[in-house]
Order: structure tokens, then C-alpha cells, then sequence
């Protein structure tokens, strides 16, 4: 049952909407429909830090490859953006009130909890790859 | 995503629907804080037809309210979707924002509270 779809577009916000749709259709025709919700915001946490952080002083391609394998999806996202390691970013603090909590730095931390795997390199010169894994329950059937 | 605001009692209710994410969070940051700053310190975001929150949208979620709140009021948050409750719960938010089952109980959970 292994299937490889890929898409590519600029790194732009407004190419969001087309980026969730390629995950969410790729999601419905490989049978993942139950991963389709989680795998949907990692990617759009993944894509938004890229955009605004790594393509901050300008534009550059996202290319995404959607693989499924047997009990599980693998989502890698590549940029041509400087590096940056995730493991880099820090862990925000759950418990701190409502005054002192910082606005943002959740992405990461919400992908992690999204996602059974998330993996991070660094291509040479330029430019990051990132994994992400998600398990699909088969025994549920191919829906 | 979509907003749709009326007022109940002084309260400013704003339903949201579709997705609040990197793209269109700055818009439900900006509508949101219009209200505020008209005076409408209390509100009540309705999540009835909210699929997903990225943290784009809880840091549009959390400026709010501390905007609201420095100003004596708050943002509430009612009928929350299990999905989205799974992502207010993994960044803490369920602590610190208060959360409803019901657009009703949040209003009344707002009875008897200066303004």
C-alpha cells in the first residue's frame, strides 16, 4: 500500500489554503481520514514558521511529500530557508499565568504533541527537511 | 473563517466559524480587538463552528485576553469541539482561559461581574 504524492508551491501564506487541501485530499484517497485532522495543523504550524520565520526577508519553495506506509503517513516538508533546528526552540512553560504567558511559541510544541514522530536535517548550504509521522490505526479499515 | 458578532446583555458574542490559522488569525486578532477597545471588554467567542485552532490562532486567542482582562473584562470561550479542546489542552490554555460548554453558560458565568 505504498503511495507517494507530492506538491510544491512558493512560500507564501496565501498558498496555505492549497497546502491543507493537498494534505487533506492526499489523506482521503491513501485511506488516512483519521490522521487527516492532526496531520493538517502539524503541517500548518511547520509551513507558517517557514514562511514567516525562514522566508521572512523574502520567498522561497515548500515541497511536501505525502508517503503512506503500512500504519502510518510520513509528511516531509523541504525549504530552501536557513537552517533551523526545532530541537533549537524553546520548551514554553504550561504553567505560568495568564499575565506573564508569552504570545506565541507553541508551533513546535503543538507539533510534537500532535505528532508520533517529528524529525528535523539540515541540507547542506541551505535549507531544512522535516518529517513528521503520524500512525493510522488499519485496523479501522481503509476509509 | 468566518465571524459573526451580536450582543447579549452588554456581552459581544462572536461566532466563529472554519479555521483560525497563520492566515487568517491576524483578522480574528484585529476584529476582536476593535470590539475590545469600543469598550466591549466582555466576549464570548462561540467555537461551535471552529475546526481547528493553530498557534497563530491561540496567540490571537491570548492577546485578547489580556487585552480584555487589563480592562476588567474577559473572553470566554464556549462550545469548544473536541479536537480544538485537544489543542487548548496540550498548550495549557484550559488553565488559563475559561472555557463553556454553552454559549448560555458563559454569559452567565459573566452575571454579577463588574464590567
Amino acid at each position: 500500500m505504498n503511495e507517494r504524492i507530492a506538491y510544491r508551491c512558493e512560500g507564501r501564506l496565501s498558498e496555505l489554503p492549497g497546502i491543507l487541501r493537498f494534505v487533506e485530499d492526499a489523506c482521503a484517497r491513501t485511506g488516512a481520514a483519521a490522521a487527516r485532522g492532526d496531520l493538517k495543523h502539524a503541517v500548518e504550524e511547520v509551513c507558517v514558521n517557514v514562511i514567516t520565520h525562514g522566508y521572512a526577508d523574502g520567498t522561497g519553495p515548500i515541497e511536501l511529500t505525502f508517503d503512506r506506509r503500512p500504519g502510518e503517513v510520513v509528511v516531509t516538508i523541504t525549504d530552501e530557508a536557513p537552517h533551523f533546528d526545532p530541537a533549537a526552540a524553546p520548551t514554553p512553560d504550561l504553567e505560568a499565568d495568564w499575565e506573564s504567558r508569552p504570545l506565541g511559541g507553541l508551533g513546535w510544541h503543538l507539533v510534537r504533541g500532535l505528532m508520533d514522530r517529528v524529525e528535523h536535517r539540515e541540507n547542506p548550504g541551505r535549507g531544512n527537511v522535516v518529517t513528521l509521522g503520524k500512525r493510522v490505526d488499519e485496523s479501522q479499515g481503509r476509509d | 473563517m468566518e465571524i459573526y458578532f451580536s450582543e447579549r446583555g452588554g456581552i459581544a458574542v462572536a461566532a466563529i466559524r472554519g479555521s483560525v490559522d497563520g492566515l487568517t488569525s491576524g483578522a480574528l486578532l484585529d476584529l476582536l480587538g476593535e470590539k475590545v477597545k469600543a469598550g466591549h471588554a466582555r466576549l464570548i467567542a462561540d467555537f461551535a463552528g471552529v475546526e481547528y485552532v493553530s498557534s497563530a490562532g491561540l496567540r490571537a486567542l491570548l492577546a485578547t485576553v489580556k487585552d480584555a482582562r487589563h480592562r476588567g473584562g474577559d473572553l470566554r470561550i464556549a462550545a469548544v469541539r473536541p479536537e480544538v479542546r485537544r489543542v487548548l489542552d496540550l498548550s495549557g490554555f484550559t488553565s488559563i482561559l475559561k472555557v463553556f460548554e454553552t454559549v448560555a453558560q458563559a454569559e452567565t458565568s459573566f452575571a454579577g461581574a463588574p464590567s
